[in-house]
């Protein structure tokens, strides 16, 4: 019984996406692994829209401290003693950061991005990459409230991958 | 009679060693001069002095040097030393101590204790003073070349070589027998003027550019008043490039090839360069490395390089450098009169427009010690946490003590956080907020 079209098309988008994804894994840049991720939930993204502190390149694994924006978009998220609260998202090695162009110079303090990340399990601010895209709102410019920098007119895009849904990472 | 005569031998002898060993080893500061170039002579005094106590014992508890009118207030007796920029630049607000004297108040100095330290019996009023007629030139330290860049001053060298027919393209047959075990030339002990032992501390202040100047006051002010060191090796922190002039590790080994020249070291940490021969920048991602990225070429037995691409740090005790300090380095071989290798001519151009006012010169000499045939193995360092940062002192705690631990921005010169969170609460730091560009 042959299954129906939709579903057989489903299927097979779903075969290319594991071949290309397992494609990619094989392709990319090796890096040495430095700490498991056992820390960061997987299953889970949190998307922020936010402002460069600095960028990190030669920890472990590339790093993005960044403080998020309000929903509004129009002041920084601050911690209960009104300082800015920075958010440490964890990137990929630091080769394929700078393949996809991410650097201290593409990324200078004060730049508005938008990107999701798997956070903590214990909920302090920090956050893994995962397969997230990332976008670059450009200079001087930030997204309507509640949107993201993919949103804004050009914006620019730092590898592949869209910006995930907030919530369930897995459909 | 016959101790006597023994003495006498023996002072005869030393007497001898001493005549005979000078002046070779005063010739080894003196690399050959390219006019503008390199190896240009010190204006005077050398090798550098060490500023030392004016008066030894609690009798010389803060009391100032024969004729000496102390300031009304100095660093010793200051609350807010932001509040006494005015005063920098006078060697009485740091009782004519150099840097290092300093940081040593309460010790023998590093790893070491004293029975009588120079902080005395009421710190840190009764701080001793240091000798003010004592200091290093520092026409010694700034640069004589002409050059404003490191690039200007090593395309200069390779014009030069070109002129005589060079680069040197060195096989293995050719190339410079420089592989071995090298230390430390230190005459009566007095050392390059970057430990900050030889001057007193507004002449290395006026080398710096005035942000860089509050750093540094603030360092010793912490280091002094508050016995607050916050020294990287304590908590395992990288040492940095500047270390390796001052007591942290040095490049005690060289491999030389066709291609590399490999300067390392190990002690507090470990130190790793690489001379790339023949070619260019950038030899990697623009990421700063502690040692920065480092071409050269050969100029028939010497080799010149340029380091750039340097990760920003601290050195303790002394001046802070920013991610903008390259350097241009000429090593010259030293032989005695029938040809011996006796070490290394190591002259050092340090240009950071960030951080100093006007480009800086290192001159020192590594002796060559024996070959790695003969030598102990080279040891690899892996830091394992010593002490923590308690209260903003840097404390050792015992296995299984619970401590509270504020994690450090490794991105953003953390001791200065320490010193900020904890001592200067009183104090009126110039405002430097993060602005982000949102409220």
């Amino acid at each position: 019984m042959r299954a129906p079209e939709n579903s057989r098309t489903m299927m097979m988008r779903n075969v290319v996406t594991v071949v290309m994804m397992l494609s990619l894994m094989l392709l990319a840049p090796s890096a040495d692994a430095h700490h498991s991720y056992a820390m960061y939930d997987g299953t889970v993204y949190r998307v922020f829209t936010g402002v460069i502190v600095r960028i990190v390149p030669n920890a472990a694994h590339f790093e993005m401290h960044f403080v998020p924006l309000n929903d509004a978009r129009d002041a920084l998220v601050r911690d209960e003693n009104g300082q800015p609260l920075v958010w440490v998202a964890q990137m990929e090695s630091a080769a394929q950061a700078f393949k996809d162009g991410v650097t201290k110079d593409s990324f200078p303090q004060g730049t508005v991005f938008s990107m999701g990340l798997h956070p903590r399990r214990d909920g302090k601010p920090a956050g893994d990459r995962g397969m997230s895209g990332l976008f670059q709102c450009p200079k001087g410019s930030k997204p309507e409230p509640g949107k993201h920098c993919d949103s804004v007119a050009g914006n620019k895009a730092f590898g592949a991958g869209e910006l995930p849904k907030e919530g369930a990472a897995l459909k | 009679m016959t101790a006597l005569g023994a003495v006498v031998r023996a002072a005869t002898l030393s007497l001898a060693l001493v005549a005979s060993w000078t002046p070779v080893a005063f010739a080894q500061l003196r690399p050959p001069e390219v006019k503008g170039l390199r190896g240009a002579p010190f204006s005077s005094m050398n090798p550098p002095p060490e500023v030392r106590s004016y008066g030894e014992g609690p009798q010389w508890d803060g009391k100032p040097p024969d004729g000496i009118q102390p300031l009304a207030i100095d660093m010793f007796t200051s609350k807010d030393f932001y509040k006494d920029r005015a005063l920098w630049m006078d060697v009485r607000y740091w009782r004519c101590n150099a840097p290092r004297q300093i940081a040593d108040m309460r010790s023998g100095g590093a790893g070491s204790s004293t029975n009588d330290p120079r902080i005395g019996s009421n710190p840190p009023g009764s701080a001793r003073w240091g000798d003010c007629k004592m200091d290093w030139p520092r026409e010694n330290i700034v640069s004589p070349y002409r050059f404003k860049t490191a690039k200007e001053h090593y395309q200069a060298l390779m014009a030069d070589a070109k002129s005589r027919g060079g680069p040197t393209r060195h096989t293995y047959e050719t190339m410079p027998k420089w592989d071995g075990v090298y230390g430390e030339y230190a005459p009566d002990g007095r050392r390059v003027w970057n430990y900050s032992r030889a001057n007193q501390v507004p002449t290395l202040l006026s080398l710096l550019t005035p942000e860089y100047q509050q750093r540094m006051v603030r360092q010793i002010y912490h280091e002094g008043v508050n016995a607050a060191h916050q020294w990287s090796a304590s908590y395992c922190w990288p040492e940095g490039f500047m270390r390796q002039w001052a007591t942290g590790p040095k490049p005690s080994r060289i491999v030389v090839t066709p291609e590399v020249v490999l300067f390392m070291g190990s002690g507090s940490g470990n130190m790793w360069r690489v001379v790339h021969l023949g070619r260019e920048f950038p030899l990697g991602q623009g990421v700063s490395q502690w040692y920065g990225d480092t071409i050269g070429f050969w100029d028939g037995d010497a080799l010149i390089t340029w380091t750039a691409n340097i990760q920003g740090w601290n050195q303790h005790s002394s001046w802070e450098w920013s991610d903008r300090l390259e350097t241009i380095e000429v090593l010259t071989p030293v032989r005695d009169a029938s040809g011996k290798f006796l070490g290394l001519d190591w002259e050092a151009v340090l240009y950071d427009s960030e951080a100093l006012a006007a480009p800086v010169r290192i001159l020192w000499h590594r002796n060559y010690q024996q070959s790695w045939g003969t030598a102990d193995r080279l040891g690899w360092v892996e830091c394992t946490r010593p002490l923590y940062p308690v209260d903003g002192y840097a404390t050792q705690v015992a296995p299984g003590q619970v401590i509270e631990y504020k994690v450090p921005d490794m991105s953003d010169r953390p001791w200065a956080k320490i010193w900020e969170d904890n001592f200067e609460k009183d104090m009126e730091r110039p405002k430097q907020e993060l602005d982000l560009g949102f409220k």
